[in-house]
């Protein structure tokens, strides 16, 4: 038995080190440069994915560029906050808070919503239950509660019917 | 103790233990089985659903030959912050997608109406029905869990068939049997002998694809000393060569029309049937296309692995490389000819239809093997008295329920909005949601034969109505479908008509009370 748990652990554990997602890692390198890296978690380059810095508090794209054959981009650090976006396509945006150059931001984030509404969010395919999910999953357990009290009331019925047969 | 008995005994108890092991493995892995099979059809035809499913392929098929690439592809790709390299196109026609595609691993497709020229608005994640149909298939809506399951019933399935088959060989049955039981029993043994053959292969190939790949890491990581667990990282280059890097010049110059570069490589090999260009460091002095296909000439050896192409020269068409279907590794002849009758790439409708039938065909002879355990433990009970068992209730959800479940499902994609939220998770949560009631509904009932009776009816309508619905929604009537050579539309919409009709007439025969049902059997069989 603990042969057979083990294969199936082993299977299990090679199948989920297939997974092909993008990563993203930023490198401060001390001098107000910051060096931009993505590449898939199976170590593969991302060339041609978009790199983009953003501004918090304007929503403007500071700076765009594909990532080279190298896979990674040295940039200047803009003198604003900023957020730093790998674009791998649908389902696969990084977001990740600019780091500050060594004198420190010159600008204040001014929260607003629009702006907010205006900046790149981070989409990555996670399996989150949404209200809709929940609905229709509570809807099947009530299904799956029925049949088996329905099971049980036919049970005895039948029952019942074979013990008259029998009489 | 078997190794005191004579010969003759002891081939009696192989055949005992034969027939028993056939049957605990038939009945634990039959509704699997069966599912697998049951999507199976309907992955078959999937390029024809997945053209039906979407309002944004209703168009008439342009003429490949006279289609201005030209147009359409040089905008996107002329735009600054679309990728230069890698850029995959694929042209109208792949997979009877009448649309023309550009896409890249980092950018969201942009498709094309090539007749008009337009955008299209593509339906994206909202509109999944083959798809959906497709993983059904195989268990991916369960994941991991779903594929190593799947996997294993492949595994059975093959045990079962060759079992089987030994079965047959060893032990004289005898087909003249009048009741149901021996009826049941003819007709699993008669079905699976004839479709065995592509059975085997088709099973063979789905454990391969389920557990194959990831079963296979120990041997990967012996064979790589200890380099890599991951079968791909060792079979890949070698099924599916990387394209060599190129150093790029870092210049801008003039590339040759993708019209002209397709009429050059049709020079080169008139036989291939073109349907991806992949453009690599596009616009620079460096850039090369290459485009792949299919060659109808040399089935079952190209179109999984194996794509014949020809790589050109982007700035002045010159010939760089020329791969021919007999130049791949024999290892990538072998993969492409096993796995051709599973994945069906390229193959026409005919063919199609063929493969869909051989597994219809078997959807009836798993049916009947499960029918027979369900008789034989139906025998106990006295005639007077229901048969409620749970897993003739089970079978029936599954067998006959999927029926209206998938009816609903195909109902659904003309009657949710397009524009709707969730509209895909909508549609998949109400077949799960219908398939279970199906379960509920069988339990609730005490008369089997009656529930499938419903179930097929509702099926049967369901399905029916799928075509309305589709040509009262879409704004085509089948007249305009066909006159506008939308027949890959038009013959799903009359599949399905048929499917629905086919349903409600076996409906409508199906006797529902004990003593009837056997005269069915015996006499329909």
């Amino acid at each position: 038995m603990k042969k057979i748990f083990l294969f199936v652990f082993m299977i299990l554990g090679f199948t989920t080190s297939y997974a092909h997602t993008l990563l993203l890692d930023v490198v401060d390198n001390k001098n107000n440069t910051i060096t931009v890296i993505g590449k898939f978690s199976t170590g593969d380059k991302a060339e041609d994915a978009m790199v983009r810095l953003e501004s918090l508090s304007t929503a403007q794209v500071l700076y765009k560029k594909r990532l080279p054959s190298q896979s990674e981009l040295t940039i200047q650090i803009p003198k604003e906050p900023y957020q730093i976006v790998l674009d791998g396509g649908p389902e696969s945006v990084i977001v990740q808070k600019g780091i500050a150059p060594l004198e420190g931001f010159t600008k204040n984030i001014k929260t607003k919503k629009d702006v907010d509404a205006k900046l790149t969010k981070s989409q990555q395919t996670i399996d989150s239950w949404t209200l809709t999910t929940i609905i229709f999953f509570i809807l099947c357990l009530t299904l799956l509660i029925l049949t088996l009290v329905f099971s049980y009331k036919n049970t005895n019925k039948i029952l019942h019917m074979i013990k008259i047969n029998h009489l | 103790m078997s190794h005191d008995l004579n010969p003759k005994d002891k081939k009696k108890v192989f055949r005992q233990r034969l027939q028993r092991v056939h049957v605990a493995t038939g009945i634990s892995f039959s509704l699997l089985m069966y599912v697998a099979v049951f999507f199976g059809i309907f992955a078959i035809l999937l390029p024809y659903i997945q053209v039906w499913e979407k309002p944004s392929r209703h168009f008439q098929t342009a003429d490949i030959t006279k289609i201005d690439y030209s147009s359409m592809i040089e905008p996107i790709i002329s735009n600054p912050d679309f990728p230069r390299n890698n850029i995959i196109i694929t042209l109208p026609g792949y997979q009877h997608d009448p649309a023309l595609k550009i896409s890249h691993e980092f950018v969201e497709p942009i498709v094309f109406n090539p007749s008009t020229q337009k955008l299209l608005d593509n339906e994206k994640d909202q509109s999944q029905l083959a798809e959906f149909l497709n993983h059904m298939h195989y268990g991916r809506p369960f994941k991991t869990f779903g594929y190593l399951l799947f996997g294993f019933m492949a595994v059975a399935g093959m045990f079962l068939i060759i079992g089987g088959l030994i079965q047959v060989i060893l032990i004289k049955y005898k087909n003249n049997g009048k009741n149901s039981v021996s009826k049941f029993s003819k007709w699993h043994r008669k079905i699976f002998t004839w479709v065995f053959p592509p059975f085997i292969i088709i099973t063979l190939t789905g454990a391969m694809m389920n557990i194959g790949y990831f079963g296979s890491a120990p041997m990967a990581f012996m064979a790589s000393s200890g380099k890599t667990a991951q079968v791909w990282n060792l079979a890949g280059p070698v099924l599916f060569p990387p394209l060599p890097t190129i150093e790029k010049k870092n210049d801008t110059v003039p590339m040759l029309e993708i019209n002209q570069l397709i009429k050059k490589a049709k020079e080169v090999n008139p036989q291939i049937d073109f349907q991806k260009l992949t453009l690599i460091n596009w616009k620079d002095s460096s850039a090369l296309i290459k485009l792949e296909g299919y060659n109808p000439y040399k089935p079952f050896l190209n179109g999984i692995s194996n794509k014949p192409s020809v790589v050109l020269s982007g700035v002045d068409g010159k010939l760089i490389s020329h791969t021919k279907v007999l130049d791949k590794h024999w290892s990538g002849l072998v993969y492409d000819s096993v796995f051709f009758l599973h994945l069906l790439f390229g193959v026409d409708a005919f063919t199609r239809l063929f493969i869909a039938a051989i597994m219809a065909m078997s959807t009836f002879a798993l049916g009947f093997g499960v029918l027979l355990w369900l008789e034989k433990k139906a025998r106990k009970f006295p005639n007077n008295i229901p048969v409620y068992q749970w897993m003739g209730k089970l079978s029936l959800s599954i067998m006959i329920g999927v029926i209206p479940a998938t009816g609903l499902l195909f109902a659904l994609q003309w009657i949710l909005p397009f524009d709707l939220e969730n509209r895909f998770l909508i549609q998949k949560s109400l077949f799960a949601l219908m398939w279970l009631s199906t379960l509920t509904w069988s339990f609730y009932r005490l008369n089997s034969y009656q529930t499938a009776k419903e179930f097929l009816y509702l099926g049967g309508i369901l399905f029916m109505i799928s075509p309305l619905l589709h040509f009262f929604n879409s704004g085509f009537s089948p007249l305009e479908l066909l006159n506008n050579s939308m027949t890959n539309i038009l013959s799903v919409d009359i599949g399905l008509f048929i499917f629905g009709f086919l349903f409600i007439f076996v409906a409508y025969k199906l006797p529902t009370t004990k003593d009837k049902i056997q005269n069915f059997w015996t006499n329909k069989l």
